[in-house]
C-alpha cells in the first residue's frame, strides 16, 4: 500500500482510521498510535483489614492499686464454705417461727426478749439479702463493664433494709418499753446499725455513741466501733476510721481484734504507712494461722481474714521491699509451701503495676526454679504479653524469640511435656497465635505508619513466622497478609509467590483464596512493562515475541485466574490486560480469542471497545485488510452490539478496510482493476465515509485506464457532492480541476472552458486559477464566443504580470480584427499592445503590419502609409518580421512611386511629349531602383511581386508610349516613320515587362510561391502574349478537406 | 504563454494515455452519422465518446476539426488539428486540412507549407496531392502539376463514374495541364473519358467545348458538348461564352 494507511479512532479514536486515495491520501494515526494510550488494568487492589487488628489494645497503662479496696466486711462474716442460700433459708424458718411467738406472746412480761432475738434474725436476714443483692449487683457490674449487656445495673437495696427496719421498729419497742433490761446495750448497737443500713446515719451514730457513753464494757462497744470505723471506712475517711479500729486493736481478746488489724493495716496503707500496714497484715495472718492451729470454730472468719490478707501482702509489698527479696520474705511470712503461689500472684501484681522489670524478675526467678512445668511456659508467656502490651518492641521481640525458642518445637520442655498432648497443642496455638498476632500487629503498625521500618519488622516477622511455624491452620491468612505486606512494600514478585502460595494450597472456600488469585496477578500486573519498554524489547518485530519471564508469570497467574473467575466483575479488565499484552508482542493468535470473548461476553464494557479496537489493528498491523473485513463481520455479529456507538465504528472500520482492500487493488499496474475495486467499495458502502474519495480514485483509475466518461461522471459526483472534511473538499476541488481538462481531452471544448471558468471563479486563491481564466479564454476565443473569451482574458491581464498582461491584448486585437466589424477596437489593443512589454518582437512587427493592413482596407491613405513605414522601422530595429517589412515596402512602393509613375501621362503635344516620357522613364528607373530594395529583404513571395510589378510597369511605359496621341500635322511618311520610332521606343519596354513577367512566374515556380501576385504576371502576359485556349479554360480550384474515414 | 498551457494538459494527457486504444466501430459510425447532421452537440458528444477512450484519436479529432472549419470557427479547427497533429505529427490527412484552415485565414504561407508537407511521401491520391496540384493547374505551373496530376488520375479515373466532385475537378485540372502543356491528344482523351463517364459538371464540359474548337477534328463532337453544355448550364455568363465558341465552331472550316 503506498501512501494508504489506516487511520481510525481518532477516531474516533477520533479512531478515524485511514486515508487513502492514489495522490491524496497521507499517513495519519494508526490504531497503533491510539493504542499507546490504552490504559492499565484499572482493577484497585483491595485493601485487606488485619484481622483481630481491633482486638490490639493501646499498651496496658499501669493500674493504680492504691484505689484498691479492701472486700466488704460482711463477706468475713461467714465462714469460708458456707452457702448463703442454706443460711438465708434457716433464717428464714427461725424468723416465721419467733414472728409467730411474738404474736402470741404479744401481751407477754418476755415479749422483749422475742423481739430482741426476732430482731436480730431480721438484722441476719437483711444481711443475707444485701449479701446476695451485692453479688448480684456485682456480677451484673462485671458484666456491663465487659459488654455483655447494655444496661448499667443499680443497686437497690431496699429488700434488705425492709428487714432493717423491721428490726428497728423492734428494738425501738423494747427500748421503750424495756429501758432497764440488760439487753440494752444489744439494742442500742442493732438500732445503731440498722439505722446505718437504711441510711439514717445521723440516727445510727447516736444510737453506737449512747451505748459506747451508757454501756462502756458492754461487748457490743467494740462492735459499735467497728461498725463507725467500717462507716468511715466506706467512706474513705481514713483517720476517724483507724481511730474507732484502733480502739478494738488494743485488745487482742477481742472478736473484731484481727478484722480490726486488717482494717488498720488498709487505712495505714491508705494514709501512706504501707510499711506498718504490712505489719499490721502479717499480724492478721499470724493470729489467722493461730486460729487454724486451734480448735475452736469461731475462729473461722479469722483464718479466712487471714487468707484475704496473705492475698494482699501482694498489694502492700511492692511498695515496702524490692522484688528481689521476695522469695526470702514471703517464706518468712507464708513458709515456702505458699511462696511460689504468692510470688506468682506478686510477678503478677507488678504486671498489672506495670512494673515490668520487677514482673521478670519474679517470673523469671519461677521459671527457673522449675523450667519444665506448665507455669513455665505460661510466665514466659506472661512475660511476652506483657512487653508486647507495653510495646517495648526489643525487648518483646527478644522474649517472644526466647518463649519459642524454649517452649516451641524441638525444645528441651516441649520434650518433657510430651505426653501432654493438650499442652502441647494448646502451646503451639498459643506460640503460633501470639507470633500471628504480633506479625499483624506490626503489619497494622507499618499500614498505620507506611514506615519503611515499620515494614521490614513486619517483613521479618512474616518470615520468623513460616520459618518456625509448621502448622499449616493459618497459613493462608499470613500468607495472605505477608501478600499485602510485600504488595506495599512495592516487591510485587515476592508478594505474588505469597499469594500463590495461598492459591497453591488450593483451598477454594477459604477467607484468603480469591482474593490471593486476583491479588497475584495484580501484583505480577505491576511489573508488566511500560509500553516505552514494551517498545524496546518488541522493537520493530513482525513475529511475536516471548514473554519475559515476569510476564510468564503474569500470563500464568492470569490464566489461573481467567479459568476460575469467568464472569468476575474484574475478569474483563484482567482479560484485557493479558489480550493486550498478547497484542503488543504480537502473539496474535494468543491475543485475538482472549480479547474476542471480551467483546462477546460483555459488549458494553469499555474494554470491549478497547479488545475490538485491537482485534482490528492486529489485521491493520499486518495489512490484512481482508481479514479485517471478515472480522469486522464477526464483531458486528456480536448481539450485544448492536446499535451501539463501537458497532458503527466497526462499521466504518469495516467501511474503511474495504476501501483499503480496493486502495491495495489499485496499487497494481491495471488502473481497470483499481477502478472496478473503487467501485466495488462504492457499491457496497454507498454512504461510507471514504464514498467521496473511493469516486474521486475510481475516477482517477478510470481515466488511466482510458474510460475517461466514466471518470467524468464520477468526477462531477464528486464535484457535486457535499463534503464536510478537508481532505474531501480538496477532492471536490481536485474533481472539478481534473474534469475541465477531461472535458478539454474529450473534445468537449466548450465544457471545458465552462469548468476551467468555473474553477477559477471558485477558487480564486488557487495558484492555478489565473491561467484557468487563460485557458478559458483561449478556448472561448477559439470557439468564436468572443465576450466570455475577452471576459477571461481580462481576469487574467489583472493578475498577470506586465508582459503576460500585455499579450493579451494582443490575443483581443486579434479577435477583434478577425470579426472585421470592429477595425477600431482591433487598431486600439494592437495600439495598446504595441505600447506596453512586447512579450517578443516577431509580434512588435507583426502588429504594426496588421495595423497598416487595417488601414489599408478602410482606404486610409496616410495613416497605412504611416504604419507600413512602422513595419519596416521596427523590423529594422529588431532585426526580425522581413516578409512584414517586404511586404510594407512594397506597398509603400507599389502606392505611390508605381502610382506616380502611371499618373504621367504622355501629352499630344509634341514639344510636351519627349519631356513626359523622360519623366516617366525616369520614374520607371526610380521604381525599379526601389523594386530593388524590396527584393533585398530577400522575401520569395515579395520578389515575385517585385518583379510582377516591374513587368506591369515595363508593360504600362510601353502602352503609353503606344498609346501617346499623335501629331495631328503628320501625315503619309512622316506619320509612318513616327510610328516607327514609336514602336522602336516601346518595344524594349515591351520586351522589358514579358521578361520581368517570365521572371515573376519563374520565380514563383521556382520559390514555390502561388498568390495573386503570380496569377496577376500570368494575366500580365497574357495581355501581352495571348494564350486564348488555355486562357479561356477554367481550373476547379475547390480545396479538398481529407475526411479520413469519416 | 497561451499555447504552453493548454499544450501542458495535452502532454499530460499523452504521457498518461501512452499508447492508442481500440475504438468500437459503433462509435465511429455514429460520429459519421452526426457529422451529416452538423450539429455542434451531438458531433461533440459522439467525438467525445471515441476521444475518451483513446483522446488521441485522430478520426475524432479531425472530425470535430472539419465541424468547425465548415463552421467556419477556424481557430477552434486549428487548435483541434494542432492536438492531432502533436499526438501524430505524421498525420497528412490532419497536415492537408491544417493547410486548409491556414488558407482560410489568409494565411497563404503557411497553408502551402502544410499542404507541400501533406502532399509529401503522403498517398498519391490524396487529399492533400489533390489540392496541391490543383493550385498548381491554377497558377499554370503544369510541368509540377503533370506529374502528380497523371498519377492521381490513373487512380481516379474509375470514380468518374460516381460523379465525385474530387474525381471531375482532378480530371479537369489534368485536362487543362495537359492542354497548358500542349499535349493536346492526351488532354482530349482525358475529356472525352470524363464525358463518356456522364460527368455533367458545367467547368469541365465548357472545357472540353473550348478544347474541340480550338483544337478539335470533329465538328460533330465539339457541336454535341456544345449542345450539352448548352442544356446544362443555368449560368447566364457561361451560356454566352457558350454561345461564342458556338460561333466560333460555325465559322470554322
Amino acid at each position: 500500500m503506498v501512501g494508504k494507511v489506516f487511520k481510525y479512532f481518532v477516531i474516533i479514536f477520533c479512531i478515524s482510521f485511514f486515508v487513502g486515495a492514489d495522490a491524496f491520501a497521507k499517513r495519519k494515526k494508526t490504531v497503533s498510535d491510539v493504542l499507546r494510550k490504552i490504559e492499565k488494568v484499572k482493577i484497585k487492589k483491595k485493601r485487606s483489614l488485619l484481622p483481630g487488628s481491633s482486638k490490639y489494645l493501646a499498651p496496658k497503662s499501669k493500674v493504680n492499686l492504691r484505689s484498691v479496696k479492701p472486700p466488704s466486711s460482711n463477706r468475713f462474716y461467714y465462714d469460708e464454705g458456707t452457702s448463703e442460700q442454706e443460711l438465708e433459708k434457716i433464717t428464714d424458718e427461725q424468723i416465721n417461727h419467733l414472728f409467730g411467738m411474738t404474736q402470741k406472746f404479744s401481751k407477754s412480761r418476755r415479749r422483749g426478749e422475742l423481739w430482741v432475738r426476732l430482731a436480730e434474725l431480721y438484722v441476719d436476714k437483711a444481711k443475707l439479702i444485701e449479701l446476695r443483692l451485692q453479688t448480684d449487683y456485682d456480677n451484673k457490674l462485671r458484666d456491663y463493664s465487659e459488654g455483655k449487656t447494655k444496661v448499667r445495673p443499680r443497686l437497690n437495696l431496699k429488700p434488705a433494709e425492709e428487714y432493717n427496719k423491721k428490726s428497728i421498729t423492734l428494738y425501738e419497742y423494747f427500748v421503750r418499753d424495756f429501758p432497764k433490761d440488760p439487753k440494752m446495750d444489744q439494742a442500742l448497737f442493732f438500732l445503731g446499725y440498722n439505722y446505718f443500713e437504711i441510711g439514717k446515719t445521723d440516727s445510727g451514730r447516736k444510737k453506737y455513741t449512747e451505748l459506747t457513753k451508757r454501756f462502756p464494757k458492754s461487748p457490743y462497744v467494740d462492735e459499735s466501733n467497728f461498725a463507725l470505723g467500717e462507716y468511715y471506712f466506706e467512706r474513705e475517711k481514713w483517720k476517724p476510721a483507724k481511730k474507732h479500729y484502733d480502739k478494738i486493736s488494743r485488745n487482742k481478746r477481742s472478736r473484731l481484734y484481727s478484722f480490726a488489724l486488717y482494717k488498720t493495716a488498709w487505712c495505714k496503707y491508705k494514709t501512706g504507712r504501707t510499711k506498718s500496714g504490712l505489719k499490721d497484715l502479717e499480724r492478721v495472718i499470724y493470729e489467722g494461722r493461730k486460729a487454724k492451729g486451734g480448735a475452736s470454730g469461731g475462729k473461722v472468719s479469722q483464718i479466712r481474714l487471714a487468707s484475704e490478707a496473705a492475698k494482699d501482702i501482694v498489694v502492700f509489698y511492692p511498695e515496702v521491699y524490692k522484688a528481689k527479696n521476695a522469695r526470702s520474705y514471703f517464706n518468712r511470712v507464708l513458709g515456702e509451701k505458699s511462696t511460689d503461689k504468692m510470688l506468682g500472684k506478686l510477678a503478677f501484681y507488678y504486671v498489672d503495676k506495670g512494673n515490668k522489670s520487677s514482673a521478670k524478675y519474679i517470673f523469671k526467678q519461677l521459671i527457673a526454679a522449675d523450667p519444665f512445668s506448665v507455669k513455665a511456659y505460661e510466665y514466659q508467656h506472661e512475660i511476652v504479653k506483657m512487653y508486647q502490651a507495653a510495646g517495648n518492641q526489643k525487648v518483646f521481640k527478644k522474649e517472644l524469640f526466647a518463649w519459642i525458642e524454649d517452649y516451641g518445637p524441638g525444645s528441651l520442655w516441649r520434650k518433657e511435656n510430651k505426653g501432654k498432648k493438650t499442652l502441647i497443642a494448646d502451646s503451639d496455638k498459643l506460640i503460633e497465635s501470639t507470633l500471628r498476632n504480633y506479625i499483624l500487629q506490626l503489619h497494622q503498625t507499618a499500614q498505620n505508619s507506611r514506615a519503611k521500618y515499620s515494614q521490614k519488622l513486619a517483613k521479618d516477622g512474616y518470615e520468623m513466622y513460616f520459618s518456625s511455624i509448621k502448622d499449616k491452620t493459618h497459613s493462608d491468612q499470613m500468607n495472605f497478609f505477608n501478600g499485602e505486606l510485600l504488595f506495599d512494600m512495592k516487591d510485587y514478585v515476592g508478594a505474588a509467590k505469597s499469594y500463590n502460595r495461598v492459591v497453591a494450597r488450593g483451598d477454594k472456600k477459604g477467607k484468603y483464596y480469591s482474593q490471593s488469585l486476583l491479588n497475584s496477578v495484580l501484583s505480577l500486573e505491576k511489573k508488566i512493562p511500560s509500553a516505552a519498554e514494551v517498545k524496546t524489547i518488541v522493537g520493530d518485530s513482525k513475529e511475536a515475541v516471548p514473554f519475559t519471564s515476569n510476564l510468564k508469570s503474569f500470563e500464568k497467574s492470569t490464566l489461573r485466574y481467567l479459568s476460575e473467575n469467568k464472569k468476575d466483575k474484574d475478569t474483563v479488565a484482567i482479560r484485557y490486560r493479558l489480550g493486550s499484552l498478547y497484542y503488543y508482542f504480537k502473539q496474535y493468535k494468543k491475543a485475538q480469542p482472549m480479547l474476542m470473548e471480551i467483546v462477546e461476553d460483555s459488549p458494553k464494557d469499555k474494554h470491549a471497545e478497547y479488545s475490538a479496537n485491537i482485534i482490528l489493528d492486529m489485521y491493520n498491523q499486518r495489512k490484512d485488510f481482508k481479514g479485517l473485513v471478515s472480522v469486522s463481520d464477526k464483531l458486528l455479529a456480536v448481539p450485544g452490539l448492536k446499535n451501539t456507538n463501537l458497532a458503527s465504528r466497526i462499521s466504518n472500520i469495516k467501511s474503511e478496510s474495504q476501501y483499503e482492500l480496493a486502495a491495495k487493488s489499485a496499487d497494481g499496474k491495471d488502473p481497470l482493476k483499481a477502478a472496478e475495486a473503487y467501485m466495488e467499495y462504492i457499491k457496497k458502502n454507498p454512504n461510507g465515509k471514504k464514498i467521496i474519495v473511493s469516486k474521486f480514485n475510481a475516477a482517477v483509475s478510470y481515466e488511466k485506464a482510458g474510460r475517461m466518461t466514466t471518470a467524468i461522471s464520477l468526477y462531477n459526483d464528486v464535484m457535486n457532492a457535499r463534503v464536510k472534511t478537508s481532505q474531501d473538499k480538496d477532492l471536490k476541488k481536485k474533481a472539478r480541476k481534473f474534469l475541465a481538462f477531461l472535458y478539454e481531452r474529450t473534445g468537449q471544448y466548450a465544457k471545458a472552458a465552462g469548468a476551467f471558468e468555473g474553477f477559477a471563479k471558485k477558487y480564486p486563491k488557487d495558484p492555478d486559477s489565473t491561467s484557468y481564466h487563460f485557458n478559458a479564454a483561449v478556448i472561448y476565443n477559439a470557439l468564436d464566443f468572443h465576450t466570455s473569451s475577452i471576459r477571461n482574458y481580462t481576469i487574467y491581464q489583472k493578475r498577470s504580470n506586465k508582459t503576460d498582461g500585455n499579450a493579451v491584448n494582443y490575443a483581443i486585437a486579434k479577435m477583434w480584427d478577425r470579426r472585421k466589424r470592429f477595425p477600431s477596437k482591433a487598431i486600439a489593443y494592437y495600439d495598446k499592445f504595441l505600447r506596453g512589454p512586447i512579450p517578443n518582437k516577431i509580434n512588435n512587427v507583426e502588429a504594426a503590419y496588421k495595423v497598416a493592413k487595417i488601414h489599408e482596407k478602410l482606404r486610409r491613405k496616410s495613416l497605412t502609409e504611416k504604419w507600413y513605414k512602422k513595419v519596416i522601422y521596427r523590423q529594422k530595429k529588431y532585426g526580425v518580421g522581413a516578409s512584414y517589412a517586404a511586404e510594407a515596402k512594397f506597398k509603400l512602393i507599389e502606392k505611390n512611386d508605381f502610382k506616380a509613375f502611371k499618373s504621367v501621362r504622355i501629352p499630344a503635344n509634341a514639344a510636351k511629349m519627349a519631356g513626359a516620357v523622360q519623366k516617366k522613364l525616369g520614374l520607371l528607373n526610380k521604381l525599379k531602383e526601389k523594386l530593388k530594395s524590396v527584393v533585398s529583404y530577400d522575401d520569395a513571395y515579395q520578389i515575385v511581386a517585385a518583379l510582377t510589378l516591374q513587368g506591369e510597369a515595363s508593360n504600362h511605359m510601353a502602352d503609353s508610349i503606344y498609346k501617346a496621341p499623335i501629331p495631328k500635322s503628320l501625315k503619309g511618311e512622316q506619320l509612318k516613320q513616327y510610328k516607327a520610332g514609336v514602336d522602336n521606343l516601346a518595344k524594349p519596354f515591351k520586351e522589358q515587362a514579358i521578361e520581368a513577367l517570365n521572371a515573376a512566374i519563374k520565380k514563383a515556380y521556382e520559390l514555390q510561391v502561388y498568390d495573386a501576385n503570380v496569377l496577376k504576371a500570368i494575366n500580365q502576359l497574357d495581355k501581352i502574349k495571348p494564350q486564348p485556349m488555355v486562357n479561356e479554360m477554367k481550373v476547379l480550384k475547390s480545396l479538398w478537406l481529407s475526411r479520413a474515414g469519416i | 504563454m497561451m499555447i504552453k498551457i493548454i499544450l501542458c494538459s495535452l502532454l499530460l494527457s499523452l504521457s498518461i494515455q501512452g499508447q492508442s486504444k481500440s475504438v468500437d466501430s459503433v462509435l465511429y459510425k455514429n460520429l459519421s452519422k452526426v457529422m451529416k447532421l452538423k450539429s455542434e452537440k451531438d458531433i461533440v458528444e459522439a467525438a467525445s465518446k471515441i476521444l475518451a477512450i483513446d483522446e488521441n484519436n485522430f478520426k475524432a479529432i479531425n472530425a470535430l476539426a472539419i465541424f468547425y472549419y465548415e463552421a467556419k470557427k477556424y481557430n477552434m479547427a486549428k487548435l483541434l488539428l494542432e492536438r492531432g497533429l502533436k499526438a501524430d505529427p505524421g498525420n497528412k490527412e490532419l497536415k492537408n486540412n491544417m493547410a486548409l484552415v491556414h488558407f482560410a485565414q489568409g494565411d497563404r504561407r503557411k497553408g502551402l507549407v502544410a499542404l507541400k508537407d501533406a502532399a509529401q511521401g503522403g498517398k498519391v491520391d490524396g487529399e492533400s496531392n489533390l489540392n496541391l496540384s490543383s493550385i498548381y493547374v491554377e497558377h499554370r505551373d503544369y510541368e509540377k502539376a503533370l506529374g502528380p496530376l497523371s498519377k492521381i488520375y490513373s487512380k481516379i479515373k474509375p470514380k468518374l463514374k460516381t460523379k465525385s466532385r474530387a474525381a471531375v475537378a482532378l480530371a479537369n485540372n489534368y485536362a487543362v495541364s495537359l492542354v497548358g502543356a500542349k499535349d493536346y491528344s492526351a488532354a482530349e482523351k482525358v475529356f472525352k473519358t470524363a464525358q463518356e463517364a456522364g460527368v455533367r459538371d458545367t467547368n469541365l464540359l465548357y472545357n472540353y467545348a473550348v478544347f474541340m474548337v480550338q483544337q478539335g477534328k470533329n465538328k460533330e463532337d465539339a457541336y454535341k458538348v456544345i449542345s450539352r453544355l448548352k442544356f446544362l448550364t443555368e449560368d447566364q455568363k457561361l451560356l454566352r461564352k457558350v454561345e461564342l465558341l458556338e460561333k466560333t465552331l460555325d465559322n470554322k472550316k
